[in-house]
């Protein structure tokens, strides 16, 4: 078992050193930072001289080895726009992300798999057709224009709720803030969370669905129903919990999306998360922030893989022998 | 002779397609059968031909939109075949148990064995954590696995096939029911676990006085347990008797055919192994008259129309205008031949 978590332990981190060389051999071709930096008017002796004092000069393993031996530390340098440590500005940032790809996630899983097992069960009702209905649109449509029409249908339009921004946050100190303790950052956090969670809820509704049916069909169920077990155990007892075993490895991972597709979610509603931050880092070729996100991202999807691994071992006892 | 534990009297069963425009598909057409307390019952016949779909509707199982059509199944004496879904599950699982095919996948791979006794125990009697737990226990113990107390908080993939199989038993004894529908339970089963699982059968009917509907396709299992033996071919019985008589001295021209194309260890070696020529026809297509008269050796014109009832020839039921009544005077030969004569 210990050798189970410590082999999962080292498979994590030979991915995030090849995410974090990839993040960082990749982004030298986005573009020269330099001549963002400086005015058209800068002779050639300046750019040299900002190149110089960058560190940009350097052969590349030399560039890449401080990045390394930074980012261990958590200093992944200063932004090349701002002037400020990166990770400063990550920290900023990370609370409103990961606060809207919770809300979002629960809002998805809570939703979801209650519609799916309805609509597994039921199928022929009305709420199974609806349920199937809008996960299909969850599916089909992409995640800004979904954006766009809630802010045209509630914000402007009915005007119900705001469409810009995190508003009245409270700070916990620490750098960390959090919108959930104010009914206005509610009020904010609505339109984008559920922008943010219909793709994934549409996913779990149907993912659901089709694990549930599976399930049903399965002789142990249908050796259940001959012991005289009654349809509530058979469908939550025995059915469900066998249908979310391989639904909690696709949660898990989509949780990991939701955080990295944050990006489109935030660029619509301006939330000031970290996928705003890259977004606007990519228009102005800000390396050391672009290879921040990216290994922050490449941490959230290892740890959240490992805990999948982990809660496996929690629920299927055949897994869990097998180690 | 007393009351029978089972009786299913002309029992029709249709399964409704789901397109509007087809007819519903007879897939049994006319059952009838008695089973006795501490007899077992074999239903034999090919595949399809509505063994395991008799058992499917005695427990109020059809899947897929099967639906009983016509014709009564009574157990002690209550019809049950009308019972709303309930009343018919608190019978389930109660007093009439159930043992399937695949011991492998009868059982919830996400729960202890102790916990699926435990939960079933508890829904059909008033018992504690833990009277239920001494209960699986002691229930484990009957059917033979070795330290049950502490197998109990094994999980299912930790048993062999035979001792799952075993598992399912218990879990199909626990309402210490009156009747057990046990269908194909030895198919998935190596041979030398087989003659356990069916001597532990055997011994617990005896036992408790409980009936047995043995649903399988293999002859050697019918002689080795059964009292009596139903042979059924495209959704009717068309002998039923005791095993001796249907085994040994079969009267249907179909039993004949079956018992011929088993192959006996002791026969001289033919070049070809004998098969009834044919095929059993699907549910859509069975022809009018006798259901096996495309097959059959002694039909006549009469055997093309209208229905064959069965009736009694020779100590046993057959559905037959033309039935092997050459055994009337023969004498019994005994039961252990025929077992020698499986494959």
């Amino acid at each position: 078992m210990i050798m189970f978590i410590l082999r999962r332990c080292l498979q994590a981190a030979l991915v995030l050193a090849a995410v974090s060389f990839v993040s960082f051999a990749v982004f030298r071709y986005v573009g020269d930072p330099v001549s963002q930096m400086v005015g058209v008017d800068a002779t050639a002796e300046q750019r040299e001289q900002i190149r110089h004092d960058l560190g940009l000069d350097q052969p590349f393993y030399a560039q890449f080895g401080r990045f390394v031996a930074g980012a261990v530390q958590g200093n992944f340098g200063l932004s090349l726009k701002q002037g400020r440590p990166v990770g400063e500005l990550m920290r900023e940032r990370v609370p409103a992300t990961l606060e809207l790809s919770f809300v979002s996630g629960a809002l998805a899983v809570l939703v979801g798999v209650p519609l799916g097992v309805v609509s597994a069960i039921w199928r022929r009702s009305w709420l199974a057709r609806a349920a199937m209905a809008l996960s299909l649109l969850g599916i089909s449509l992409p995640t800004f224009f979904i954006g766009v029409v809630l802010i045209l249908v509630f914000g402007v339009e009915a005007g119900w709720l705001p469409s810009f921004g995190r508003g009245e946050t409270v700070a916990l100190g620490n750098g960390w803030s959090t919108g959930l303790l104010t009914l206005d950052g509610w009020r904010h956090l609505l339109l984008p969370a559920i922008t943010l969670a219909l793709f994934q809820l549409a996913l779990i509704i149907r993912l659901v669905r089709g694990e549930m049916l599976e399930v049903l069909r399965s002789d142990f169920i249908h050796f259940a129903r001959a012991r005289g077990l009654s349809s509530f155990s058979i469908y939550f007892r025995h059915a469900l919990r066998n249908a979310l075993v391989p639904v909690v490895t696709i949660i898990g991972l989509q949780l990991g999306s939701i955080i990295a597709f944050a990006l489109v979610t935030e660029t619509v509603f301006q939330w000031p998360g970290m996928g705003l931050l890259f977004a606007q880092a990519v228009a102005f070729a800000d390396v050391p922030v672009m290879a921040a996100y990216l290994c922050l991202i490449a941490l959230v999807f290892v740890t959240i893989n490992l805990a999948v691994d982990l809660l496996y071992l929690l629920i299927d006892p055949r897994v869990r022998s097998k180690i | 002779m007393s009351q029978p534990v089972l009786e299913v009297r002309d029992l029709k069963v249709e399964f409704v397609s789901p397109r509007a425009d087809r007819p519903p598909l007879q897939t049994l057409r006319g059952v009838s059968l008695d089973i006795a307390a501490g007899e077992i019952l074999g239903l034999v016949g090919e595949s399809g031909a509505g063994k395991s779909l008799t058992g499917a509707a005695v427990l109020g199982l059809l899947a897929g939109g099967g639906r009983i059509s016509g014709g009564e199944i009574r157990f002690s004496g209550q019809r049950i075949d009308r019972l709303p879904e309930a009343e018919i599950r608190v019978l389930r699982g109660s007093r009439i148990g159930a043992v399937f095919q695949d011991p492998m996948t009868a059982l919830d791979p996400l729960m202890t064995v102790g916990e699926q006794l435990v939960e079933t125990i508890r829904t059909h009697r008033r018992l504690s954590r833990r009277q239920a737990r001494d209960h699986a226990a002691s229930l484990l113990d009957s059917v033979g696995v070795p330290a049950a107390a502490r197998r109990l908080s094994q999980y299912p993939h930790q048993f062999s096939g035979g001792m799952r199989q075993r598992v399912v038993l218990a879990l199909a004894m626990a309402g210490e029911p009156d009747l057990l529908i046990a269908d194909e339970p030895t198919t998935a089963l190596d041979v030398s676990v087989q003659a356990q699982v069916l001597a532990l059968f055997r011994e617990l009917c005896d036992a408790r006085g409980t009936a047995v509907m043995l649903v399988t396709h293999d002859m050697g299992v019918v002689a080795e347990i059964c009292d009596r033996v139903g042979v059924m071919y495209a959704g009717r019985i068309v002998e039923i008797g005791s095993v001796d008589d249907v085994l040994e001295r079969p009267a249907h021209p179909y039993t004949e055919g079956l018992l011929r194309s088993i192959p006996a260890l002791d026969a001289p070696r033919e070049p070809r192994l004998w098969q009834i020529p044919g095929a059993m026809p699907r549910p859509a297509a069975v022809p009018e008259g006798c259901a096996y008269h495309p097959r059959c050796p002694r039909a006549q014109e009469i055997c093309r129309r209208g229905n064959t009832p069965l009736l009694g020839v020779s100590m046993r039921d057959v559905a037959c205008h033309f039935p092997n009544r050459s055994w009337s005077s023969t004498v019994s030969i005994g039961r252990s031949s025929a077992a020698e004569a499986r494959p």
